[in-house]
């Protein structure tokens, strides 16, 4: 017999197991997973630091935060948080230094592509680009060195906001240096496709509106410290000069609410009120919006004062919102806020029950 | 019927299968249960989003792949792995247990290719997807597969494979 028709001849016993007990810890891993993400969106780090125990430093919107610590002993499980938070969010990140010593890599492995419909979600307009793509593999010269090459591929939404992004990571090249020990491109490589320069050193190129950041940590003396740069500075430098869509206040209510629906990108909507905001003035339309995981709330009042009176009914609660002449949007972070302010011409508003958290 | 309801469906009718790929994968029962449960979990907190997938299974399938592969990758780089698989092959209920025992000492892409194109029938385009390669790549790592399990189990390799559906 031989080995292929000997295994195919194999039947493993099926498993026994208790359902029921097993989608209970499903559901309980979920409620975490949920808190890691919403710890990441509102930029509170200490969950994610509890949960994932992984060393970050994040760059957001121009404001750098360490998230965490680093233990450098346990390469393996930050690269997969790491990998993880790539692929469930879209893109906060990031830099990452000195993570991978050099026995982290014995194969090359691939953490997997974001999908197009995985990059749809509450975070989306608030970075530059999304993530495409992130992989590490490994690979052997002629003269038997082993590299490992980190690469990142970030589309924008603009060829310039991926220029400036490229322009802005080529500017953490010194940091970078710190931890190669050397750097062998001082301006935009031209690679076809990511991790198909071997050479250690760190470099971006941008083809379109799509940024690749390759790096290439050696194996030799000392720790090939990783660095992932993805820049999300060029949102303010860009931003600014798309014109936001105003006027919604110039329709019916309900006309309005399904405007701004449509201008944020809602993947469904549905009629209804938020709970807590039923406590004010009732609002003359009301839509829920679900974009991803999120669920948002637009609100259309008749006035500005009903838009005051109703923020003022909730304002002992924590809650973030977007606040227009006559509407309010009810979001679920702080960055959604502003993104949808940005997007619908009105003001990031955080409730005053948030001061006591 | 509410997502919550859909989900449930999905994964009493999904997870038993899930489970037994995923043991074969990383050799152990509680390992590929808590690859399977970390999987679901994914889902379910996109459940939204998945439910309209016309097979949202197979999204959870391909997850939960390349997370053992990756933890079958961990496990043998780990000091303790050998001692491990010779352990649990010895006390395997399976009808051949020295091909058992040789299979888990496949690296595991190679072993992740052999338990879902032998074992299970998948095309090598279904493996490819799951794990995360080229369809070449998974003949490459099919071929190499039987040349160990010939050298181990001291026999010879005369199959080759030579289109997606094997049988």
């Amino acid at each position: 017999m031989s080995i292929a028709e000997r295994l195919r001849a194999l039947h493993e016993p099926e498993p026994e197991m208790d359902l029921d007990r097993a989608l209970i810890a499903v559901r309980r891993r979920a409620r975490k997973r949920r808190q890691v993400r919403a710890a990441l969106a509102s930029g509170v780090a200490v969950v994610f630091a509890v949960v994932a125990g992984v060393g970050l430093v994040s760059q957001h919107r121009g404001a750098e935060s360490q998230i965490g610590t680093v233990d450098r002993t346990d390469s393996t499980s930050r690269l997969d948080a790491l990998a993880e938070l790539l692929l469930e969010d879209d893109a906060v990140l990031v830099v990452v230094p000195d993570l991978v010593p050099k026995d982290a890599y014995s194969t090359g492995e691939t953490y997997g592509r974001v999908t197009e419909e995985e990059l749809v979600g509450p975070n989306r307009g608030a970075v530059a680009g999304v993530v495409r793509q992130w992989s590490q593999d490994s690979t052997t010269t002629a003269v038997g060195e082993a590299f490992t090459v980190i690469s990142v591929v970030v589309e924008f939404e603009t060829e310039r906001a991926a220029a400036e992004a490229a322009d802005a990571t080529l500017a953490l090249l010194p940091d970078t240096a710190a931890h190669l020990g050397t750097v062998r491109f001082p301006a935009r490589l031209a690679m076809s496709e990511p991790g198909s320069d071997t050479t250690d050193g760190v470099g971006v190129t941008t083809k379109g509106p799509v940024l690749i950041g390759v790096q290439v940590g050696f194996v030799g003396e000392g720790d090939p410290a990783v660095l992932v740069s993805l820049i999300d500075a060029a949102e303010s430098r860009v931003r600014p000069n798309d014109p936001p869509p105003r006027g919604f206040e110039d329709n019916d209510p309900a006309t309005q609410a399904r405007k701004m629906a449509s201008e944020l990108q809602c993947e469904s909507t549905s009629d209804g009120a938020p709970y807590l905001d039923g406590a004010g003035p009732q609002p003359d339309a009301a839509l829920f919006c679900e974009i991803g995981d999120a669920d948002l709330n637009i609100t259309v009042y008749q006035s500005q004062s009903d838009v005051a009176d109703a923020l003022a009914a909730v304002d002992e609660f924590c809650g973030h919102r977007a606040v227009g002449a006559n509407w309010i949007l009810v979001v679920n972070t702080p960055e959604s806020a502003r993104t949808a302010a940005d997007a619908l011409g009105g003001d990031p508003v955080t409730l005053s029950g948030c001061d006591d958290n | 019927m509410g997502g919550s309801d859909d989900f449930e469906l999905l994964f009493r009718a999904e997870m038993p299968a899930l489970v037994m790929t995923l043991r074969g994968i990383t050799g152990d029962q509680g390992t590929a249960e808590e690859i399977a449960q970390d999987a679901f979990a994914k889902a379910l907190v996109r459940w939204r989003r998945l439910r309209r997938y016309d097979r949202p299974g197979a999204w959870v399938r391909r997850v939960a792949i390349r997370d053992a592969v990756r933890a079958a990758a961990r496990a043998q780089r780990s000091s303790s792995f050998d001692s491990q698989i010779r352990e649990k092959a010895s006390s395997s209920s399976a009808l051949d247990p020295a091909l058992v025992a040789a299979i888990r000492e496949l690296p595991a892409q190679q072993r992740a290719a052999v338990v879902l194109y032998y074992l299970e029938d998948r095309p090598t385009a279904e493996v490819a997807d799951s794990i995360g390669c080229s369809a070449a790549t998974v003949r490459s790592h099919l071929r190499r597969a039987r040349e160990r399990l010939a050298e181990a189990l001291g026999c010879t390799d005369d199959e080759g494979v030579t289109d997606d559906v094997h049988r």
